[in-house]
């Protein structure tokens, strides 16, 4: 079930009367419902995966029962493996199984040894790279005396597969959503009210920016043979700004439908348009799955701790991680290393002190200082720039890609492709705007008008809503991420 | 909660009359009407058809179907033969809409044989919006009709073009404003288009997948034709060799089509060419839509002299 389909607007409001008004006597029964609609919600994409999910959940809540119950150390190390395998094996099977198997009778071709090995048509069961993370950093946390295990059961599967963030995130931890759910939750007016100001934005960024950015990038990547190197490195930056979008308009929706139920999720985004470096590209950019790479990999490589050699190789790894954890390609992976490499220079640079280091914009400031300005510039054009691997097909298309960039043609006037509908221009300058001013809060129309007048804030909120109908691309398309 | 759906209720209040005011205004700015989510599709020959349509009555032959049927089946040459016929295709018109087409004019017509111009690119479509939109533009369909299909095909792009005519009827372009040099609408509902040829190109490849909902149409309109003891038959119109040889299961198509009805394919005909009797992948140009047409009547004029005694 999409966001963005007629079942969702149906079963939104069916799950909301049911949770405040029909089950809200009793925490347990609440929570029993609003996971009975969580795996209705999930079951609607493929009903068979529910049945991998359950024991996902199952494996997890077992194994972090066993892991605090174990007295010795050896115990509590086989109970944690199990599960790591477990979980880490199905997202290998289903997502990385002929990844694997292609890039490896790749690698024996080099050698000139042929082989025919046969591929499974594997259906990648949605979400299964954001609940099998949930359930790892859940393990790990007890491994770690960090948190208790769960006794409910329900309250566990809850945590997991609470219906806003199951499919694409954002990648919540046990320590800070368990005990929301744990607790009883009383309904606030205001914080459901932000809610639904959240699930505005988010549907504007997807319906209107993403999807139609998305059109024109289709445009450029698949004509990308007969376009300027100027109308190509264009695309290049749409697709940055339609991933933004679309990602993070899904977690916008996510977030505030969230808050309709009382519970807070974690900012899975904090204007990444506005990074003035490539490590505050990072704080600001898929901040669930960043942090987790960093408290779960990271950290443990040992960080920043010892020494530039170890910092850069772990860097590398986190990243390459991030790569992989993308997608079975090596587009992905390289574009990981991509950003990763981006970073190590930016490290090396801090070390050396002739080089004027990033600044950081003053909250409330409407207009950005010169300096911050052309730092903000060069980290989306850089940054979006590296996101050429992350859409072209194959490696060979990416560099094709790059090589016109790099020809005359950057300087050709860019054409073709639907560039020249102003349109398009108009609804992504005011999307920038508005971001722009929002920018200090959690999103962008959290405190936006909020000491102007009933009609000024409301004529606002109908103002998005009717370029949503107008301009919104109301085909049910698909959130990006949920491929990963 | 009292205070938050007194709100959500007072908002919706607000919200209406701002929206409709909004529309009114937007729509009056030439640049600005032609959204991606409005899709007035005002052409002269359509329109020209939905007018004629009123007005025919007991006929032998009716043609329905999609582009296919409204520049594959000339009246003029069906007409020669002695058959009165009307054409009432309609751009990419999707079983969704041939069964609201069917609900307004089958009783009123009353044609002795339906000819039924089927292919796997409508059969596939999700609902039809684009088909949709032409029959609301033109108004095709009464009240009643316009706005059950309105909800059965369930989609904003149809939703604001409907608002947009509802709201805007006075100053819409009326059919002598709209002149179209390439093509001519021709009495009976055919449309004839000045000669060009196909240019090949390679087009993307289409698996037929009947998609549920034109599934479920196309059952309702089985249920209309025997419920009205109507005769009819299907047909699956020549397109260029170049695009036939990309849909990579016509067997599927015609198999699930044959369920229905009788069907007769036109495709693999020899004595067309693709780069002389096409203008695009899968319309005929008027050389080929003599020699289609003269080879459908050779081969079922037998057939629908039977069914039209």
């Amino acid at each position: 079930m999409l966001f963005n389909s007629t079942n969702f607007a149906l079963f939104l409001p069916i799950v909301f009367i049911g949770y405040w008004f029909l089950f809200n006597k009793h925490l347990k029964i609440q929570n029993s419902f609003l996971l009975l609609s969580s795996y209705f919600f999930y079951s609607c994409w493929d009903w068979r995966f529910v049945f991998l999910l359950l024991f996902s959940t199952l494996l997890d809540y077992y194994a972090g029962l066993k892991i605090a119950a174990s007295t010795n150390q050896m115990n509590k190390k086989i109970w944690l493996w199990a599960s790591v395998c477990i979980n880490v094996g199905f997202l290998a099977f289903f997502k990385y199984f002929n990844f694997f198997i292609e890039s490896f009778t790749d690698l024996l071709l080099l050698f000139g040894i042929h082989t025919n090995i046969w591929m499974l048509n594997i259906i990648l069961p949605i979400g299964i790279s954001f609940y099998t993370f949930h359930g790892l950093s859940y393990i790990i946390d007890i491994y770690y005396n960090r948190i208790n295990p769960e006794k409910s059961f329900v309250t566990y599967a809850l945590f997991v597969s609470f219906f806003p963030l199951l499919v694409a995130g954002p990648i919540e931890r046990a320590t800070h959503l368990l005990p929301q759910i744990k607790q009883s939750r009383i309904f606030n007016s205001i914080y459901a009210t932000d809610g639904l100001r959240q699930m505005l934005w988010g549907f504007f960024k997807k319906l209107v920016i993403a999807d139609n950015c998305g059109l024109l990038v289709d445009n450029i990547f698949k004509n990308y043979e007969s376009l300027p190197g100027s109308t190509i490195f264009l695309g290049g930056l749409l697709f940055y700004f339609q991933i933004y979008c679309d990602f993070s308009g899904y977690s916008d929706i996510a977030i505030g439908v969230a808050r309709l139920f009382g519970i807070q999720l974690m900012q899975n985004f904090r204007f990444p348009l506005f990074a003035t470096s490539f490590e505050d590209n990072w704080r600001r950019w898929h901040i669930s799955l960043s942090s987790w790479l960093r408290d779960y990999i990271y950290i443990p490589l040992g960080g920043g701790r010892n020494g530039l050699f170890l910092k850069i190789r772990n860097i590398l790894i986190v990243f390459f991680i991030s790569g992989l954890w993308h997608g079975p390609k090596w587009t992905f992976i390289i574009w990981g290393i991509l950003n990763a490499v981006l970073l190590i220079i930016e490290t090396l640079m801090k070390q050396s002190k002739s080089i004027v280091m990033p600044t950081h914009i003053k909250r409330k400031a409407l207009i950005p200082d010169f300096r911050a300005l052309i730092q903000m510039v060069t980290v989306f054009m850089v940054v979006g720039s590296t996101y050429f691997f992350f859409r072209s097909d194959s490696l060979a298309q990416s560099i094709s890609m790059y090589k016109t960039i790099f020809s005359k043609t950057f300087f050709a006037i860019p054409r073709g492709a639907g560039l020249s509908n102003w349109i398009y221009i108009t609804l992504i300058t005011f999307f920038v705007i508005i971001e722009w001013v929002g920018k200090d809060n959690k999103h962008a129309l959290e405190t936006l008008f909020d000491s102007y007048a009933k009609p000024i804030r409301w004529s606002f909120y109908s103002f998005i809503i009717f370029l949503i109908a107008l301009y919104g691309i109301g085909d049910g398309i698909k959130f990006i991420y949920f491929q990963f | 909660m009292n205070n938050f759906i007194k709100n959500i209720a007072q908002f919706i209040v607000f919200f209406i009359p701002f929206f409709l005011g909004l529309f009114i205004v937007w729509s009056l700015v030439p640049e600005l009407r032609f959204s991606s989510n409005i899709r007035f599709v005002k052409e002269q020959t359509s329109s020209l058809r939905s007018q004629e349509v009123q007005h025919v009555k007991n006929i032998d032959i009716l043609f329905i179907g999609s582009s296919l049927c409204y520049r594959g089946f000339d009246v003029r040459i069906f007409n020669s033969f002695g058959y009165n016929t009307f054409n009432l295709g309609t751009s990419s018109q999707t079983p969704i809409q041939t069964k609201y087409l069917l609900k307004q004019y089958l009783n009123k017509i009353k044609p002795k044989l339906v000819i039924y111009a089927i292919d796997p690119f409508v059969t596939s479509s999700k609902n039809g919006v684009e088909s949709a939109t032409e029959l609301i533009s033109n108004h095709y369909l009464s009240g009643k009709l316009n706005i059950d299909m309105l909800f059965e095909v369930n989609d904003l792009k149809l939703y604001n073009t409907y608002l947009y005519i509802f709201l805007n009827e006075t100053r819409l372009p009326k059919n002598n404003e709209i002149i179209d040099n390439d093509q001519q609408y021709i009495k009976g509902g055919f449309v004839e288009r000045k000669i060009a040829y196909y240019k090949h190109f390679t087009p993307p490849i289409l698996f037929h997948i009947f998609d549920k909902n034109q599934l479920k149409a196309l059952n309702e309109i089985k249920e209309i034709f025997e419920e009205s003891k109507q005769k009819f038959f299907f047909v699956y119109p020549p397109i260029t060799s170049n695009r036939y040889k990309t849909i990579k299961n016509n067997e599927k198509f015609i198999s699930n089509i044959e369920n229905f009805g009788a069907l007769y394919n036109f495709n693999n005909n020899q004595m067309l060419d693709d780069s002389l009797h096409y203008y695009d992948d899968v319309h005929l140009n008027q050389y080929g839509v003599e020699i289609y047409n003269r080879e459908f009547l050779k081969m079922l004029k037998p057939k629908m002299d039977s069914l039209l005694r």
